[in-house]
């Protein structure tokens, strides 16, 4: 073999390990529940042409990259009468540069803690789903976020800076980016339906089943290619 | 002649409209003035923003003006405007507009409307979209460019207005009757604000709307 051929299949490996390696771990493994691993993706419109076929000279316009895409929040739903998962403390926080994620995501009714990690002073909220009120340069405080779905977040001293609280219907919620697995522990054995959402891309979700100690996996594609032509 | 008789003819068009072959009256309209009560930062910080109306007490949606056919381009890979208001049931052209060979795919997944206009190329290419089914905010799309955005607002009747950098509107030839004002901005930093306001015929309602709460 060649050493291009090795590079290659070096580069292809860790790539395919990359995929596989859970990076966010929600919830804790224990007897009799078991874990769901999800990974979602997203695809270009059919006909659209990749994007190492555009003109990527310096000036030509920025492009989507469906394999990089930051801010997937992924959601568990069980089938009804079916036990819900305990809902998890998520942190937002306000570092000097602005939100450290552009997206948060939380369960409906659970808890946000809101930190201000910066050096000034920052009141924080989101219109109809969060206040944090004025906070201290090393503060933080718990918030309930109500209304379900995505919520702009504002700083009223800082203009420019935003993010996105993302209020998940029902619990475990994760916040990953395309192509990343999540792996979702503690899950009573039962049916589930598998929401993912990105707020550039139509919603997808599946149907899934648990069983006691083992692990499922499950794939979702965000695409716009299910929309009306 | 022709010209005059055509105008004519459109004269007695606003004044009747014509029904089951009856002729009815035209509705009495007036006009609504007003402003945001704000300070000028919170203005500043609101983005869009616009106030419409809707007919109060389970009057019919929609108005009773003609559709509208507006045109949103694309150009240097980016929607302009990046910002429009329309009524329920008008039509947007989105027309290619780029210099050079550009294709853009425009979709949106809102609630209010759901399209996918495919990939289509420059010279001016065009493919419309009614709004028809809804009123409300819809975010606009391009599958391939990143930063290609644009918001279009569904209001539920022709009777919208943008508001100006000193908070304030005139809403024109509205038929005589009850409304609901609403205000909508598109920064999210305020709360949206809801008035019941009457127009009288061919007088002015001046309202001043309450503006710039957090919650």
């Amino acid at each position: 073999m060649s050493r291009r051929g090795l590079y290659a299949v070096a580069i292809g490996s860790a790539a395919a390990l990359l995929a596989c390696t859970p990076a966010r771990q929600v919830g804790e493994r224990a007897p009799g529940t078991g874990v769901l691993a999800v990974t979602v993706r997203a695809r270009a419109r059919e006909g659209v042409r990749r994007p190492s076929d555009y003109d990527a000279s310096p000036g030509a316009p920025a492009r989507l990259d469906y394999d990089r895409l930051d801010g997937v929040v992924t959601w568990v739903e069980p089938a009804a009468g079916a036990p819900s998962a305990p809902r998890d403390r998520h942190v937002l926080r306000l570092g000097p540069a602005g939100f450290e994620a552009s997206v948060a995501a939380v369960a409906s009714g659970a808890r946000l803690v809101v930190e201000n990690a910066s050096a000034a002073p920052a009141t924080i909220y989101a219109v109809r789903c969060f206040d944090a009120g004025t906070l201290a340069p090393g503060a933080s405080v718990e918030v309930t976020p109500r209304g379900a779905g995505a919520h702009d977040v504002l700083v009223d001293e800082r203009e420019e800076v935003r993010a996105t609280v993302f209020v998940a219907p029902t619990a475990p919620c994760v916040v990953t980016r395309t192509r990343e697995t999540a792996e979702l522990a503690g899950l009573a054995p039962g049916s589930y339906t598998v929401h993912a959402w990105h707020r550039r891309l139509p919603p997808a979700e599946t149907t899934v089943r648990i069983e006691p100690d083992r692990r499922t996996t499950v794939e979702l594609i965000l695409t716009v290619n299910g929309l009306p032509r | 002649m022709r010209a005059l008789l055509l105008a004519g003819a459109a004269s007695v068009a606003s004044l009747f409209a014509v029904g089951a072959g009856v002729l009815r009256a035209a509705p009495a309209r007036g006009a609504v003035s007003g402003r945001l009560d704000a300070p000028e930062r919170t203005l500043a910080r609101a983005g869009n923003a616009i106030v419409f109306l809707e007919p109060r007490g389970g009057g019919k949606a929609g108005s009773a003006e003609a559709p509208r056919k507006h045109v949103v381009r694309q150009r240097d890979a980016k929607f302009v405007p990046s910002f429009l208001v329309i009524a329920r049931g008008d039509t947007v052209a989105f027309t290619n507009d780029e210099v050079e060979a550009l294709e853009h795919n425009v979709y949106s997944f809102s609630e209010v409307k759901k399209f996918d206009l495919g990939l289509f190329g420059s010279n001016g290419e065009t493919r419309d979209v009614t709004f028809d089914s809804a009123a409300g905010e819809v975010s606009i799309f391009c599958s391939v460019h990143k930063f290609m955005e644009a918001t279009i607002y569904v209001a539920p009747t022709a009777y919208h207005a943008r508001v100006d950098a000193a908070g304030k509107f005139t809403l024109s030839d509205v038929p005589a009757g009850e409304w609901t004002l609403r205000t909508w901005h598109s920064s999210k930093r305020y709360a949206d604000e809801v008035l019941a306001i009457t127009v009288k015929e061919d007088a002015t309602a001046t309202v001043t709307v309450p503006f710039g709460r957090r919650q």
